[in-house]
């Protein structure tokens, strides 16, 4: 079995804060990691580096085994050696984001069939089918015609999760996709997304839902001042934590 | 002829005010309406592409071409348009190099003449509209598309520009009918169109308030059409923003 997403020592900063400082990390096909942390502490920096959202300063991903390639530009900052290999493999990292960022002016179902057609070159009318599949998965296929700003939270961040799906990525990168919903809405979200895991999707999930984290995770990363601090399988990251960051980090985050 | 008839069928006056040498006058005036219109329709079609230019000249991220566009659109925007098309008509002449070039026989033309100023007016303005389009794309849905595989020129052409084009709109509309108006100007330079036909005829009659009152009611009869196209536009592609049906 090939290895779905490594990544080694992987750093970041933004001047001179340092938010990533040496990260390592694999993911298996069909493996769901929730990274869990507290505010600041780098998880959504570390997801953004993964599909070169943000430029990692050092360190290696590769994807499918397929190691990005990175290069440096005239002023000795570190860049992408080519962007080609980066939009293609971005289509293999479908990222869902804590506020769904839905392209405004387009309809629901042209969000979704927007990038397999004009980046994938999928025939429309293929796209178009596959599309209302994926719209009908989440749950939103009456709504396709729609406008995204007449729908919900929920709504949106579901066809979110739709238009990701429809580039068919290999891997899930999810950044808080419930953080910007009402309390009523996280459910129908969670429940997409386990649907999904149950698939055997491979997805990296940043979330404060620790009972999502529990119930799905195949492996829990714990995230403090851009190290891991610790990891392991669900049931043993939640029960008998060992750090003592984790542990007061639980604490605080499990009551409510 | 029928209008004719109308006219000696009204009193000759009315609130003191010459009604039946403004019934005379109006099928005149209105002569001046293809000109009007022509003058706007070039000057915001080059315009637009001339703002296209000046806008992605701005983000080039070129020193250069950043200042030579900041300056244009300082200068276009911070003088009257009245002294803009006064130093083209009269200034150009004085430039031999120009004289003697293959523009002259353009720019011996206050038609042309017109036509540059407007359209630099109007490129000075839409460009810093399109600037705000542009800038008003929210950084989220830029991100989200990179995301998906999209990337240069890609990008632009399916999210971007479109999300900017569709801010920019009710801005847009704004500049259009400035334009309608902005066009009287050239009167001043012996072109014939509404205004400069309505000075012609007051030249004649010493009847301003009357022939002024007229061209006013034409220009916005004018610009009404104008605001209804932009409404269409808006309703067309902006659905989403439209709260009022
Ligand atoms: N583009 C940026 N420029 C400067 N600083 C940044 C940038 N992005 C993130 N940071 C800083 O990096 C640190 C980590 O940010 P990050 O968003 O990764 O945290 P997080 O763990 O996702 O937090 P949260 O739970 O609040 O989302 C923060 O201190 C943040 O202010
Ligand atoms: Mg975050």
């Amino acid at each position: 079995m090939i290895t779905a997403l490594k990544i080694k020592n992987l750093t970041k900063s933004f001047g001179s804060l340092d938010v990533i400082k040496g990260i390592s990390l694999t993911a298996n096909q069909g493996d769901v990691i929730c990274i869990i942390g507290s505010s600041g502490s780098g998880k959504s920096t570390l997801l953004r580096c993964i599909n070169l959202l943000e430029t990692p300063d050092s360190g290696d991903v590769w994807v499918n085994e397929e190691l990005i390639s990175m290069t440096k530009n005239k002023a000795g900052d570190p860049c992408p050696a080519d962007y080609k290999q980066v939009d293609r493999i971005r289509t293999k990292l479908a990222m869902v984001f804590q506020d769904f960022n839905l392209w405004t002016h387009m309809t629901v179902l042209q969000n979704v069939i927007e990038s397999p057609i004009h980046v994938q070159k999928i025939s429309k009318q293929n796209a178009i089918d596959r599309g209302y599949d994926l719209l009908k998965k989440v749950g939103i296929n009456e709504k396709a015609e729609q406008y995204p700003s007449s729908l919900s939270g929920g709504q949106q961040q579901r066809v979110a999760i739709a238009r990701a799906l429809a580039v068919n990525p290999d891997i899930l990168l999810f950044d808080e996709p419930t953080s910007s919903l009402d309390p009523e809405l996280v459910g129908e979200v969670l429940r997409v997304m386990k649907s999904l895991a149950k698939e055997g999707r491979t997805m990296i999930v940043v979330t404060h839902e620790m009972g999502f984290a529990k119930e799905v995770a195949s492996k829990v990363v714990f995230l403090h001042e851009g190290l891991i601090e610790e990891q392991g399988e669900a049931k043993e990251v939640f029960n008998s934590p060992k750090s003592e960051r984790l542990k007061q980090f639980l604490a605080s985050n499990l009551e409510g | 002829m029928s209008i004719d008839g109308i006219c000696i069928s009204l009193p000759k006056e009315y609130l003191g005010l010459k009604v039946q040498l403004m019934c005379d006058s109006l099928p005149k005036l209105l002569l001046g309406i293809p000109l009007t219109i022509e003058l706007v329709a070039i000057s915001l079609s080059i315009g637009f592409v001339l703002a296209m230019c000046i806008a992605l000249m701005r983000i080039s991220g070129s020193r250069l071409l950043n200042i030579v566009s900041r300056s244009y659109v300082f200068y276009f925007r911070g003088t009257p348009l009245l002294v803009q098309i006064f130093l083209i008509y009269y200034g150009l002449a004085q430039f031999d190099l120009i004289k003697e070039s293959f523009l002259w026989p353009f720019f011996r033309e206050a038609y042309w003449c017109g036509i540059l100023a407007l359209t630099l007016n109007t490129g000075a303005y839409t460009a810093e509209i399109i600037r705000g389009g542009l800038q008003s794309v929210p950084h989220g849905q830029i991100e989200s598309a990179r995301s998906m595989g999209m990337s240069g020129i890609l990008l632009y052409r399916r999210v971007i520009l479109p999300i900017a084009f569709r801010q920019a709109l009710p801005a847009y509309g704004n500049e259009m009918i400035l334009m309608v108006k902005g066009t009287s100007l050239v009167s001043t330079i012996t072109l014939m169109e509404i205004t400069g036909i309505a000075r012609h005829i007051i030249a004649k009659y010493w009847t301003p308030v009357e022939i002024f009152l007229i061209a006013g009611i034409i220009y916005l009869f004018i610009n009404y059409l104008v605001t209804r196209i932009v409404r269409y536009a808006e309703n067309r592609y902006t659905p989403y923003l439209q709260t009022n049906e």
